[in-house]
């Protein structure tokens, strides 16, 4: 008998097991209000820095922050909304999935607290019907032209104004051993260079209404053949390869076009030791590609949200506020490079923008001979914040972008589109379909 | 049995049915429910959030039309190709070496090759990256030449495939190892009374007497590598163009990346009704074999 109770008792232990970890309350055993920040890795890491002052002032406050790999949190926190939790309060998510929580109603409209006037006009993807549910995080994210200022030294160059300037530039570079920049058909990312030339162009993946535009496509897709032919990329993925960083610490690219975002990648990615160049990169505007094509264009930005569900809607719209709406926080987010995180930028609030780009209290960035790059970035926005250009994305933007890498690889490995009209019809077919 | 004696019955073993509970609300719970939720969203426009609309049959009539689906059912059927035959045939080598009387230290060499088999797939997958790299990579340092591994689509799977290999032989060595273990000696000692030599008697003794464990050993490996994501996502996201995108890759992408739940799930209960028809094929040919050897 005894044994049978003993069994019973193991039993229902076990069952109960099964139950354990439920719903967490919002307030502790100390009385603290907790409140919960997701996103990917890096970007809660970077805000768990910027907040470390906010929790010092607010005491009773304790931010939980939860960290994801990039592939993983979109789906996490799909769950956690769409399940009702009331976790988290606060998100950190990429433009094409803000429109998407949006439109489910899982967001709370957070329009009375942007300081319209004062924040710049990339709100676009976070918009529905008129309410705004996302402030922007990292706006300095536009398309700039990096180099090697001490190769353009010596073979007497300077930063191209034009896209042809800059492909006599590379033939020039690639007479002296050089490459100017990477791609590769082959890779899943290829689709980036695509929309760097597509977007600065003039063209568009997608019309504001979510249409299908694909506008200049074909001049894209030429301009890269006409690149890749020539052979001046080397065959990696820009910024975000081994092979790329291989190549470029032992001395092969001189000049590297790319989101302003990847600038920072050269400060932690540059051996010093090498032949990179360290100290002697370079930043300057990006060449127009086209008398009708912008200035520049926003390669892509993170909205800073809050879930509907969340109990502590006036903390965590305080926390939001801090974050995407003040001078301090955008000062402690350009400089941001401890505890092996680092992250330099600005969010679109512009007299943060206008403290970064003064300068002051803003960090050196040694790989750029000190140069304060994110200032530079921040007064480049500045000048073009009339006229910025941030593509629409939505949540069929990832299968567009493979469809696109798809249809490139096929077109320039396996020559399965003899020119760039039938890949774009191809590609129109195929986003069509989806 | 009549009911009044099944309840009886019950109702005298009820304690068992306790120890079994916590399974069974986790089977209920976690497997089941799961199962059939998902076989009713396949017959939805579901996107993971809130659209959630009856479309019938049109998520298994798309599948039969989108070419990146027979793409990765065909790159799967290839990787299976690649792997079974060459990882059930070192499997069996390393079990005959572990076994082998004069080799000293056998302990220690069925840890050692458990060791990848117990490591995390997202770290044999970098450390392979590392490997596997055109340039800088650490194999084509050695050998002096740039071969792109993982970046031209003849040779992407191959590198799954190689790293599957030697990932997961280690396990299938130590299966086979016990069943070759269970073989009498006596078995063997009379064979070699007949005149048998060590070979002739690894194919007519040991492999026929190991018939259970191979067989063991193709299905788990069938069913593995059909349900493999991991080594493919880390490894070559599926590229280059699509030439290492597998089913099941295909399937976390629908359901993860594009909020394609309903698709996602629809190609999930194709690659389900696949593997049970490919499951009892292996298990007919394995008992019509057994049966014709009786």
């Amino acid at each position: 008998m005894r044994k049978r109770i003993i069994a019973i008792i193991l039993c229902a232990l076990m069952t109960v097991s099964v139950f354990a970890g439920g719903n967490s309350e919002t307030a502790d055993s100390k009385g603290k209000t907790t409140i919960t920040v997701m996103g990917g890795a890096h970007l809660v890491s970077v805000a768990e820095i910027v907040l470390q002052d906010y929790m010092e002032q607010h005491p009773d406050i304790d931010i939980r922050f939860e960290k994801y790999s990039y592939a993983e949190y979109p789906t996490k926190m799909r769950i956690a909304l769409s399940q009702g939790d009331t976790d988290p309060d606060i998100m950190i998510i990429h433009d094409e999935f803000v429109n998407q929580l949006a439109l489910a109603g899982l967001l709370k409209d957070v329009t009375d607290l942007i300081d319209m006037d004062n924040t710049v006009n990339v709100l676009a993807p976070a918009t529905v019907d008129g309410k705004i549910y996302g402030i922007p995080n990292q706006v300095t994210n536009q398309y700039v032209f990096l180099y090697r200022k001490d190769v353009y030294d010596k073979l007497g160059l300077v930063p191209p104004k034009t896209f042809d300037e800059f492909f006599e530039q590379a033939l020039i570079l690639k007479d002296n051993g050089y490459f100017a920049g990477a791609w590769d058909p082959s890779n899943a990312n290829c689709d980036n260079m695509f929309y760097d030339f597509l977007y600065m162009l003039g063209g568009k993946v997608l019309n504001d209404d979510g249409s299908i535009s694909l506008d200049k496509a074909e001049e894209a897709i030429e301009l890269l053949q006409k690149c890749w032919d020539a052979g001046i990329f080397h065959q990696s993925i820009q910024s975000d390869s081994t092979e790329y960083w291989t190549a470029y610490n032992a001395g092969l690219i001189a000049a590297f076009p790319g989101p302003g975002a990847n600038a920072a990648y050269y400060e932690t990615n540059v051996d010093p030791t090498g032949n990179g160049g360290y100290g002697d990169i370079g930043i300057a505007p990006i060449m127009k590609f086209a008398e009708e094509g912008p200035a520049t264009y926003i390669h892509n930005t993170e909205y800073w949200a809050i879930s509907e569900n969340t109990d502590e809607p006036e903390i965590a719209a305080d926390i939001l506020k801090y974050l995407t709406q003040t001078v301090e926080a955008d000062m402690l987010f350009c400089n941001v490079n401890e505890a092996g995180i680092m992250a330099k930028y600005s969010t679109g609030f512009i007299p943060g923008l206008e403290a970064v780009a003064s300068g002051e209290g803003v960090d050196p960035w040694p790989a750029y001979g000190g140069e304060k790059v994110v200032s530079i970035l921040s007064k480049d926005i500045l000048e073009n914040k009339e006229n910025l250009v941030l593509p629409f994305v939505d949540r069929r933007s990832a299968e567009i972008g493979t469809i696109i890498s798809t249809v490139l690889g096929e077109m320039f490995l396996n020559n399965t589109y003899p020119d760039a009209a039938s890949a774009v019809a191809a590609m129109k077919a195929q986003i069509e379909a989806i | 049995m009549k009911p009044g004696n099944t309840w009886i019955e019950i109702k005298r073993k009820r304690h068992c049915y306790a120890w079994l509970s916590p399974f069974i609300i986790l089977f209920l719970w976690l497997q089941l429910y799961p199962a059939l939720y998902g076989l009713f969203i396949s017959f939805t426009d579901y996107d993971g959030l809130i659209s959630m609309s009856l479309v019938g049959f049109d998520n298994y009539g798309k599948a039969f039309q989108d070419p990146l689906f027979w793409k990765s059912l065909g790159n799967t059927f290839l990787l299976w190709l690649y792997i079974v035959p060459a990882r059930t045939f070192l499997a069996l080598i390393l079990a005959v070496i572990l076994n082998s009387k004069k080799l000293i230290g056998t302990t220690i060499y069925r840890s050692v090759i458990l060791l990848p088999y117990i490591t995390a797939s997202a770290i044999v997958a970098i450390v392979f990256r590392i490997l596997l790299t055109s340039d800088g990579g650490l194999i084509n340092a050695i050998i002096g030449t740039r071969i792109g591994w993982l970046d031209t689509p003849e040779l992407s799977k191959v590198s799954i495939a190689f790293m599957n290999i030697w990932r997961m032989t280690g396990y299938f060595a130590l299966v086979l190892l016990a069943g070759m273990q269970k073989i009498p000696e006596s078995v063997h000692e009379a064979a070699a009374l007949d005149g048998c030599g060590p070979i002739r008697k690894f194919f007519r003794i040991t492999i026929p007497l190991m018939s259970s464990e191979i067989f063991f050993v193709s299905l788990i490996s069938t069913i593995w590598i059909f349900q493999n994501v991991s080594d493919v996502m880390v490894l070559t996201n599926g590229g280059p163009v699509n030439s290492s995108t597998t089913l099941v890759y295909y399937v976390y992408r629908n359901a993860f990346e594009f909020s394609k739940m309903g698709y996602s799930s629809a190609l999930s209960y194709i690659l389900f009704a696949m593997l049970i028809v490919f499951s009892f094929l292996l298990v007919k040919f394995y008992y019509g074999k057994t049966e014709e050897g009786k």
